[in-house]
């Protein structure tokens, strides 16, 4: 192999690991399932080497791992019956390893229940740290329906909101 | 950092994943290195493009004798590209080289490797005749495996050459009992594969919302397939109270192309739109799909662009002339007045080619130490 072909392939890596979480973590936001967060995972990985995309910056990168994320997630709810199943017991077993105190297991239950736009935004505002006019640009949205996802989001945490996500 | 931030940090992706999308990735990368060294080996220098329009032009001696040199290099090429993606693994592969060709399509077996309990074998397919078999060939759930032994086991694409058009499938077959697995037999057999799957991807739909049928006469089908839209809870939608439209024949989706250009739809139909009690129906025909695998969604999105995500979607089979028509019924809750403000987008992946073997190798599982 060329040396410039081996470079291309471990300059993917490099990317593969250092947004790994990034896009684990929204996967599993967005859906709250572990299961479906691998597919999604490496759904997006495979598109982001094969489609070998030229990206502008890091930043550029970031946003269409983001982007292809969310939409991988809307396409694997959109088929929902042919979802793997994760049982009760597996997802209790996680939560309690991510949720050090009983109010953060409280917190994530709550936010299981929103619906999943409405997590996908907390997620990129509170976690990403993207401000509602990126994440409209981001989403193909209007900053005005962002706004609105996430005081919806913010209403139905109620209490628990209140003192702080 | 917050209370969130807090949690969510501690979701972390799983190392074999990431191991998996890179071994993946380079499998694929090392195929097609490989397969353009081969292409320089046997002097075949002219673009890939020409050659594939040789072989339209029916130059069939040529395709054959290609095809027949690529497949005698096959194994030392498998060697070559399994030392790249993990030496200790090609060590112990074990070239096969037997071959099923049925219907101007040749499958060969090119090597298996058995370690632990686990056997892997490495098959290709090419079309001997023409262009049926491309990158998104799939052998559609219709391939078996037997052998002598407790086991479970799954074949996955892993690579695609364009120039020779061969794919290359894996076989991972995982044994459960005692019983020894080399020394023994495998057969592997593929009843049919589908290939050339053309994606339209988010493209507006020629249908006109406004002619929706406000008399329709909905019936009780049991849905075997039921998908709530994104901001539906459980429970807001039941299975046991959805009514559909009746089955029956409809006209081919058109689709406007990037450029506005009518594309039409062969073989997936709407077959019927009504409006009632605040819904709009819109139901999707596809026949015979157990042998196409024609499928996608519909959405709405409004004068603003923004997307009207459906309600639900509930499909149900009709046999019909000996085959399986799949009814596929799309449900917005949107008001009668606004009809004509929406337009419908769809996400649809079509079936090109669908060929019909059987073929099917017996081959020896030899374990690389004897």
């Amino acid at each position: 192999m060329e040396p410039k072909e081996e470079k291309a392939v471990w300059d993917a890596e490099s990317s593969i690991r250092k947004y790994a979480d990034m896009v684990y973590r929204l996967a599993f936001a967005r859906t709250g399932s572990r299961s479906d967060a691998d597919d999604i995972f490496q759904e997006v990985f495979l598109r982001f080497l094969q489609e070998k995309k030229p990206f502008e910056s890091e930043e550029h990168k970031k946003a269409w791992l983001i982007r292809v994320t969310l939409n991988c997630a809307k396409k694997l709810q959109a088929s929902a019956w042919f979802r793997k199943t994760e049982s009760l017991e597996e997802h209790l077993a996680y939560l309690e390893q991510i949720c050090d105190t009983p109010r953060e297991m409280e917190l994530w239950q709550e936010l299981e229940k929103l619906k999943p736009k409405y997590r996908m935004v907390i997620h990129l505002f509170y976690y990403e740290g993207y401000s509602v006019e990126e994440m409209g640009k981001m989403l193909r949205q209007k900053p005005s329906t962002i706004r609105t996802w996430l005081t919806r989001a913010r209403g139905q945490l109620k209490d628990i909101l209140e003192q702080e996500v | 950092m917050n209370q969130y931030a807090q949690m969510i940090s501690r979701v972390k992706a799983p190392e074999k994943l990431i191991e998996n999308v890179l071994v993946e990735q380079r499998e694929y990368e090392y195929w097609q290195a490989d397969k353009k060294a081969d292409r320089q080996k046997w002097g075949m220098k002219f673009a890939g493009g020409v050659f594939r329009g040789a072989v339209m032009a029916c130059v069939f001696c040529v395709c054959f004798v290609f095809s027949m040199q690529v497949m005698a290099g096959s194994v030392p090429q498998v060697y070559e590209w399994l030392y790249l993606v993990s030496p200790k693994t090609a060590q112990f592969f074990m070239p096969v080289k037997k071959v099923s060709e049925n219907a101007g399509i040749r499958m060969e077996v090119l090597s298996a490797y058995i370690h632990d309990n686990v056997a892997e074998i490495y098959i290709s397919m090419e079309d001997l005749e023409g262009e049926r078999i491309d990158e998104t060939a799939d052998l559609y759930d219709s391939y078996s495996i037997h052998q002598p032994f407790g086991a479970t086991g799954h074949c996955q694409r892993v690579g695609y050459d364009e120039e020779t058009g061969q794919v290359l499938f894996l076989i991972t077959v995982s044994q459960w009992d005692d019983a020894k697995i080399a020394g023994s037999k495998m057969t592997f057999s593929v009843r049919e594969f589908i290939s050339q799957k053309t994606e339209y991807e988010y493209l507006p739909v020629t249908l006109d919302l406004n002619s929706a049928d406000r008399d329709a006469k909905f019936v009780g089908k049991w849905i075997n397939g039921l998908s709530r839209g994104f901001d539906v809870s459980d429970g807001e939608v039941q299975r046991e109270d959805i009514k559909v439209l009746p089955p029956g024949k409809g006209t081919p989706v058109e689709l406007m192309g990037e450029n506005g250009e009518e594309i039409v739809i062969e073989g997936v139909e709407i077959s019927g739109i009504a409006y009632a009690e605040g819904k709009l129906h819109i139901q999707k025909r596809t026949e015979d799909i157990f042998a196409n695998d024609n499928h996608g969604y519909f959405w709405l999105i409004d004068e603003n662009g923004e997307v009207v995500d459906y309600l639900y979607k509930a499909s149900y089979h009709e046999k019909e002339d000996g085959t399986y028509t799949d009814y596929e019924e799309f449900v917005f809750e949107v008001a009668e007045e606004d009809l004509g403000k929406y337009t419908v987008v769809a996400h649809l992946w079509i079936t090109g080619t669908h060929v019909e073997g059987p073929w099917r190798v017996t081959f020896p599982l030899e374990n690389a130490d004897n």
